[in-house]
Formats: structure tokens, sequence, C-alpha cells
């Protein structure tokens, strides 16, 4: 009797179960990542301050110290410093810079005011024209950042255009009337955001600047007198 | 910096994957391997079944 060649690439079982095998890496894969992910976006606290542990999203607590954006020498990318940096680009956690007047709110004060930020950042929902941590619309600026803008700094025109003295000030003054200080051809409306919840807004958006994006945006820290927290 | 072929893991968290990923193709070469390779296996594996299924319909 003549053999016949068997043909393994029109036989069904070796398709299933290459599918099955496919498919079950993949969801191991996706679970595993889940969870890496869930490690590595995990919020920091004050005691890792204290010790001067990097997290990639640092403690609330943050909003007590100055904060910059530094080339890291180690790391080959720009990074956020927290209270000052070093020759090299680490932060040194020590430098604070007053936050509404204050710069020793406690962790419990920090986590309320961030989360009332994040809450208000939700309901008047800001992604639908910003972007926020690479979500959101691209209608108006992104806001990862947005707290090292050089435009709020000592040196750029918001803080005489509404009268303040600091950048959290005059970025809380904009939040709550923006129809007042057009700084951009696209508007922004009156959302009818309370001093309360700018306050809280700015918090947020100070801390989101402190998280490490790996580099993101590229060249960020290039931006003429984006590093003005350490400078002045 | 860009010049050596395998970096030192600088990223701020260890991860496995991230750490997997520090050289050229690392992690390419992982998960292509973890996911083709063992698909070679399965084939041999039913070439020998359908093999020994046309030899006991022979008989």
């Amino acid at each position: 009797m003549s053999k016949r060649k068997v043909s393994v690439w029109t036989d069904n079982r070796f398709w299933q179960r290459s599918a099955a095998w496919v498919t079950g890496v993949a969801a191991v894969l996706l679970i595993w990542l889940t969870f890496d992910t869930m490690g590595q976006i995990r919020m920091g606290n004050q005691k890792d301050i204290n010790a001067h542990i990097d997290k990639r999203v640092p403690s609330p607590t943050v909003i007590n110290y100055k904060i910059g954006y530094k080339m890291n020498a180690k790391r080959g990318l720009e990074v956020p410093t927290i209270g000052g940096s070093d020759a090299n680009g680490n932060s040194l956690f020590t430098i604070k810079q007053k936050f509404f007047g204050r710069d020793n709110y406690t962790q419990k004060e920090a986590d309320a005011l961030v989360n009332l930020g994040k809450l208000a950042e939700q309901s008047k929902n800001c992604m639908d024209c910003h972007t926020l941590l690479g979500n959101g619309g691209y209608y108006a600026p992104d806001l990862t950042k947005a707290w090292l803008d050089p435009a709020w700094g000592k040196n750029g025109p918001m803080q005489a255009i509404t009268g303040t003295h600091s950048r959290a000030e005059a970025m809380a003054a904009f939040l709550q009337h923006p129809g007042r200080y057009p700084m951009h051809a696209r508007r922004m409306p009156n959302l009818h955001i309370t001093a309360r919840e700018a306050k809280g807004l700015v918090a947020f958006l100070k801390q989101m600047a402190t998280i490490d994006t790996n580099g993101f945006p590229r060249g960020f820290g290039k931006i003429k007198e984006a590093n003005y927290a350490e400078t002045k | 910096m860009y010049h050596v072929l395998f970096q030192p893991f600088t990223d701020v968290n260890w991860s496995f994957f991230g750490w997997l990923n520090e050289g050229p193709l690392t992690l390419s070469f992982f998960l292509h391997g973890l996911i083709v390779l063992p698909m070679f296996f399965i084939y041999f594996q039913e070439k020998k079944r359908l093999k020994n299924k046309q030899e006991n319909d022979g008989e």
C-alpha cells in the first residue's frame, strides 16, 4: 500500500491547539502586565519623600516642595525633580515651596486636596478638551506638565495678568474666571469652578507634573524657563 | 551613551518587562520564543499523531 504524506497544515487539531496556546499565553501576559502596571503606578507617601525614594507617582505631599524637570544623567532622559536637584538631575527632596501660603500640608490634607482636584477634573470633564497623561482631547493645551509651564512662572505673563504673586494663585485665578484672561486663541469656557475646587485642581496639576512619564513629553525641559523652580 | 548594546536598567521602578526591554530585541525574542517555539512542539506532535493514525488505518 502506498503511503500518503501527512499534512499537518490542513489538520484542524494543529490549528486548534496553536490558537489555544497563543490565546492562553496572551491572556496570562495581559494579567501579568496588569499586576505589573499596578505595582508601577502605586502612589507613594511622605515616608518615601523622607527616605529620598523616587516613585513613579509620588505622594500628594509634593505640593509642599519645589518641582523641576531636569535631564537625569543616569536615566538619559528628563525626569521631574522634587525639592531641588543635584548636578546629575536627582531629586534632593529638601527645598520647599509655599502652596497657597503653606508648605506644611500633612499627608491627610494633601491627599484630600489632590483627591478634590481629581474629582473636580472629572466632574468638569477637562479631558473633553485637554490631555492628561496621554488621555483626552487635543483641542486645548496638554495638562500633564501644566504646572511647569513658564507662562505661570515669575517671568511669565499670567501672574501679572491675574494680579497674583505665585504660580499656584495665578492658576487658581485663571481657572475660576477663564473668560477674563484670554491666553489662547481657543478660549476656555467658564466652568464655574469654585475657589476650593480651583485649589484642589492646582494641587492635582502640581502632583501630576511630578509623575515620572519616562521622559514624555520629550524635550519639554528645554523650553526656556521651564526649569523656573530650580532658579527662582 | 547609545553606542552601548546592553544598557543598565535605569527605570524608576524595577519590572521584569522593563528589564527585558533594555537590550536590543530582547523583549521581542522573549515573546516570540514563548509563543512560537511551543508551536513547533505542537506541530511535530500532531505530525506524529497523524502518521500513527495513517499506519493504524492502513492495517
